[in-house]
């Protein structure tokens, strides 16, 4: 595993005034790992799951994750005090996040890359906490049918030597 | 712009060129520009705080440089991976022609992530402190570090909670549960029961500190001279009770309820036994001026990770 398998890079937006982010722990519905550069909710805890509902008209914000909990530090496995005698406890840390909204230029190496992706393709994620495959990961959409969290840019491109889809994040919930 | 910070005594000092600093971004009205001990009795209170119960001796940060963090391929966020003590079999008793027994040399590690605490940024137009007696901004950058230092303890004694598992939990390294319950409520008897639980486990550590909130320290004045066992009573009905010691340790009382709660004590014994706290960066005020807009806020970048069940012990009086 490198550093930089798995990334959301700030083209523009990031790291400014103005930016817009987030923090939340990961619902214990997930079973894959939250890799930066996925899209990802909000549950009605407060609690990241990966992708965004297809509910007609439903609030899910998309985010966007900046660091994964993948990285040993954000979720550190100390083990069982109970049943393991060389077990620790380390506190694990909240994913930090982007908020769509804002309106950034990211790019991700989260996406299908079976794809094509031109200047204003709409992308979504499907909501997935199982498969990660597909939890989370970028792919084109249809408006209306989809609930929308980006809009293709300038396209793939390359980052730290690695494959990665540039987007201008959006949202639009599915509609009716 | 930042100013380091010390310790949080040193910090109100840094408070004091800090506020020195901020008029500079402000107007020179003298209307602006207070003598802090004049304003005290130009406003009123409204929350109490106070210092971070880790920093006043239960559990102090280590200062660490970066050349101290580890590395690793996998990830570039600082870490600090500590050794544990190894294990080594007992001495045994044997006759002649008999050689001992060989153990491989081996120890475990622990890893202590790093996280920041951040106050809340606060934002003004100086134009909307002209009216104000008091000089908001060093009444809230003081809110501000103990507010820091609050979240401090959370975070820890949220740990120490992680650690021991739960009430009645046995763990393994321990042998036994280390968050037990006292019936009978707060009696000479129960506080002394209260010390045996750890040095029952397997490690064998001794309390050093034990935190226990006011409400709760307020119910040993209750004892009766049968309980205390001398007039001592007579005095603390007049005279009160500090309650900062009880058989010799060290006694940590709060006022943050919300993370010790009532009727319950936190048990910790010498921090090289238990954990590390680590204080990458210690408590900094960033300040930023645009024309008549000032914010501030405070920040610090720390770690923590708690590796001896043994070395820590809850107890819940019911």
């Amino acid at each position: 595993m490198a550093i930089t398998d798995h990334f959301l890079e700030g083209l523009k937006g990031w790291l400014q005034d103005g930016e817009v982010d987030y923090v939340a722990p990961v619902s214990s519905a997930v079973q894959i790992p939250v890799y930066a550069g996925r899209v990802v909710h909000l549950n009605a805890n407060g609690e990241v799951e990966m992708g965004i509902p297809a509910t007609v008209g439903a609030g899910n914000v998309p985010l966007f994750v900046v660091l994964g909990n993948d990285l040993e530090p954000m979720n550190i496995q100390g083990g069982d005090t109970a049943t393991d005698p060389n077990a620790f406890a380390a506190p694990k840390s909240d994913i930090p996040l982007l908020v769509s909204t804002r309106g950034y230029e990211l790019a991700s190496t989260e996406y299908d890359a079976n794809q094509t992706y031109q200047p204003g393709t709409l992308l979504t994620a499907a909501n997935d906490n199982t498969n990660v495959a597909v939890g989370g990961v970028l792919k084109p959409a249809t408006l209306g049918t989809d609930p929308i969290c980006g809009v293709v840019s300038r396209g793939v491109g390359t980052w730290h030597y690695k494959n990665a889809l540039a987007f201008w994040t959006y949202y639009d919930p599915k509609r009716a | 712009m930042d100013s380091q910070f010390g310790t949080y005594t040193s910090m109100l000092e840094e408070q004091a060129r800090g506020q020195a600093l901020l008029e500079k971004f402000a107007s020179n009205d003298p209307q602006l520009i207070k003598e802090g001990a004049d304003e005290v009795d130009d406003w009123t209170r409204l929350l109490m705080r106070e210092e971070g119960i880790l920093r006043r001796g239960a559990f102090p940060p280590i200062p660490i440089q970066n050349s101290d963090l580890d590395r690793s391929m996998n990830h570039h966020l600082p870490v600090k991976v500590v050794d544990k003590e190894p294990w080594s079999p007992p001495a045994v008793s044997v006759p002649i022609l008999n050689q001992p027994t060989r153990f491989h040399i081996r120890g475990n590690r622990y890893e202590v992530p790093f996280f920041r605490v951040y106050s809340g940024r606060a934002s003004v137009d100086v134009a909307e402190l002209r009216t104000y007696r008091i000089d908001l901004r060093q009444v809230i950058s003081d809110n501000m570090a103990k507010d820091i230092l609050k979240e401090e303890d959370d975070r820890f004694f949220k740990l120490v909670k992680q650690l021991l598992k739960g009430k009645g939990v046995s763990l393994a390294f321990a042998g036994q549960a280390m968050w037990q319950g006292i019936k009978g409520g707060i009696t000479r008897d129960g506080l002394f029961a209260m010390l045996e639980v750890m040095p029952s486990a397997y490690s064998k550590l001794e309390v050093a500190t034990l935190v226990v909130n006011t409400v709760t320290a307020k119910k040993v004045k209750r004892f009766g001279m049968d309980e205390l066992g001398g007039t001592r009573a007579q005095d603390i009905f007049f005279n009160g009770l500090s309650f900062d010691q009880f058989d010799g340790r060290k006694i940590i009382r709060t006022i943050k309820d919300d993370i010790i709660p009532d009727n319950t004590f936190f048990m910790l014994t010498d921090p090289q036994w238990l954990g590390k706290f680590y204080e990458l960066e210690a408590p900094t005020m960033h300040v930023d001026s645009d024309h008549v807009l000032i914010s501030f806020f405070l920040y610090e970048f720390i770690g923590m990770a708690l590796a001896n069940p043994n070395g820590a012990a809850i107890v819940e009086f019911e």
